[in-house]
């Protein structure tokens, strides 16, 4: 018998509620796709001098605010250039998915800020990126496991092992042992 | 006594790794009670060892050492991406060089020497046959990365620890022979996001000792701890990697060819602070024993079979037995007297 409080094993993040830093002198705010109506609250809720809102999104849709829209491939160099122009202290708010918050995540510590200054709304899906363990590939918005990798086709077992260098879960083949033992797929939460 | 290096033999396709008479004897066999449990059992690895045991020199060269080359250059053949090096980590890769080259030449003057004026220095390995001339700390020097360059001649994989923010992160490696775990994963990861997998020691707070613990290790003071699994057949690469062309091996084990087929997998780990770099040099070296050769010695046979028959359900699991687990328990009893 084994103890009840045993937890399966896991790196998962864990995102803790989001609040302004009022010592920073400046603040980002960057948001996948159209912001949460929650998002934007908090948004308003800093002074118009001190705030910028970078929209990441692939369809032109028009915004509210006076803001800068980029698409996911034009993130990285966009975001640099900010940082680049932006105070030392400033901090960022990101919000989007548990893989886009930690691309941005990824840019932001190259470019020389700490973990500190990166504050991470909860991911705004159950969506995973995928590293698949065999042919290295990567596999978006992943609901189920097992999966199927978009490389080699295997099935693959989603594991709760996170990387936040490739911002993925890790993928290993499900029926490598027994071809005839392939669990039906569950969503993942 | 030391075992001289024997001809190539193989851990894959026909299998033809043995281990002689010598090398069963010296086997480091893990378990130190009889109920297995965790622990951060973690040692000084003091210099000198006892006489001809695997802990005699810092790094252990065997009778296995071509054999173990000829493997690793398979594994990088098919997957340069099993030797990987962040940038950051040039100068950690350095102290490697130096830390093993320094380490083979005064352990082992009959297999590899060292010259150094300044820093050019001259490198023999009689065993690979290899001479190399380099400027120490100039990577152009050198045929290949530093890190492929001296990995490709010892023994056990390695893993370069970055220290910094008070943790450890794995920032550059070769690793060619893991026990499930991927290097091109865990890449980047800090000490306990790379521990994840690992049941139940989260619980029990080792991972936070052992972090402080290692952090702590001063130049000239390296520590040690083992780890063991099971392994099918006398495969050196159970990497997730190629786990696809392995893992149905996991079902051919029977009660007939259960001592022949199951190996006891022993690493082990040391760590050893690097002094130009501050990072931590982690080499895992892997040991084969097969349940056969394993149970030559009535201690150890005895000894296996209580910590197998203790082993928790989630380490069952964990590790991977899950399918011949039964087995190895039934097989291990029969040297047990209590049963």
């Amino acid at each position: 018998m084994q103890p009840e409080s045993l937890e399966a094993p896991t790196n998962r993040p864990i995102y803790s509620p989001v609040i302004v830093n009022n010592k920073s002198a400046h603040h980002l705010f960057i948001c996948e796709g159209y912001p949460s109506r929650e998002f934007q609250i908090f948004y308003s809720s800093v002074d118009d001098s001190k705030k910028t809102l970078l929209l990441v999104s692939e369809s032109d849709s028009t915004i509210d605010h006076d803001s800068i829209l980029v698409t996911h491939s034009e993130l990285t160099a966009k975001l640099t250039q900010l940082l680049g122009e932006m105070p030392l202290s400033t901090t960022i708010y990101v919000l989007g998915s548990e893989a886009f918050i930690w691309d941005v995540h990824s840019v932001a510590t190259q470019a020389g800020m700490v973990a500190e200054q990166i504050k991470m709304f909860a991911p705004v899906s159950g969506q995973r990126r995928l590293f698949c363990t065999h042919c290295y590939h990567i596999t978006e918005d992943v609901t189920h496991s097992p999966a199927v990798c978009s490389g080699c086709q295997r099935n693959l077992l989603v594991r709760d092992h996170f990387s936040r260098l490739h911002a993925a879960y890790v993928g290993v083949q499900i029926d490598a042992e027994d071809p005839d033992d392939l669990p039906l797929p569950q969503e993942l939460i | 006594m030391r075992i001289s290096p024997k001809p190539v033999q193989s851990f894959r396709d026909d299998f033809t790794y043995t281990n002689s008479r010598e090398a069963i004897s010296r086997f480091p066999f893990p378990f130190v009670e009889d109920e297995y449990r965790y622990s951060v059992n973690i040692e000084p690895h003091a210099m000198s060892g006892p006489d001809g045991s695997v802990f005699e020199k810092f790094l252990d060269i065997d009778e296995h050492y071509l054999s173990e080359m000829a493997e690793r250059a398979i594994v990088l053949k098919e997957n340069p991406a099993r030797c990987l090096s962040m940038k950051h980590m040039d100068l950690a890769c350095w102290d490697m060089i130096e830390r093993v080259m320094s380490a083979l030449s005064a352990d082992y003057p009959e297999h590899f020497s060292l010259t150094k004026q300044g820093d050019n220095w001259h490198w023999h390995n009689k065993l690979l046959d290899i001479q190399e001339d380099f400027v120490f700390g100039d990577s152009s020097t050198l045929p290949m990365s530093p890190l492929e360059y001296i990995g490709r001649q010892v023994q056990g994989d390695f893993a370069i620890l970055d220290q910094r923010n008070a943790d450890l992160f794995m920032d550059a490696g070769i690793v060619t022979c893991p026990a499930d775990w991927s290097l091109a994963f865990d890449a980047g990861m800090s000490f306990s996001e790379w521990h994840g997998p690992v049941p139940m020691a989260r619980e029990e707070g080792i991972f936070e000792r052992a972090l402080k613990y290692l952090t702590a290790i001063q130049v000239g003071r390296p520590v040690r701890r083992l780890n063991w699994t099971l392994t099918i057949n006398a495969r050196m690469d159970t990497s997730p990697e190629t786990y696809p062309s392995w893992g149905n091996e996991r079902t051919s084990v029977t009660p007939e060819n259960v001592a022949e087929k199951v190996h006891l997998r022993v690493e082990v780990q040391v760590l050893d602070r690097m002094p130009r770099s501050n990072a931590l040099m982690f080499s895992i070296r892997t040991y084969l024993i097969s349940l056969e050769d394993l149970v030559t010695n009535p201690q150890w046979a005895k000894r296996m079979h209580r910590a197998m028959k203790t082993l928790p359900a989630p380490l069952v699991e964990y590790k991977g037995l899950t399918r011949f687990h039964p087995m190895v328990v039934e097989y291990l009893s029969q040297f047990d007297p209590v049963n």
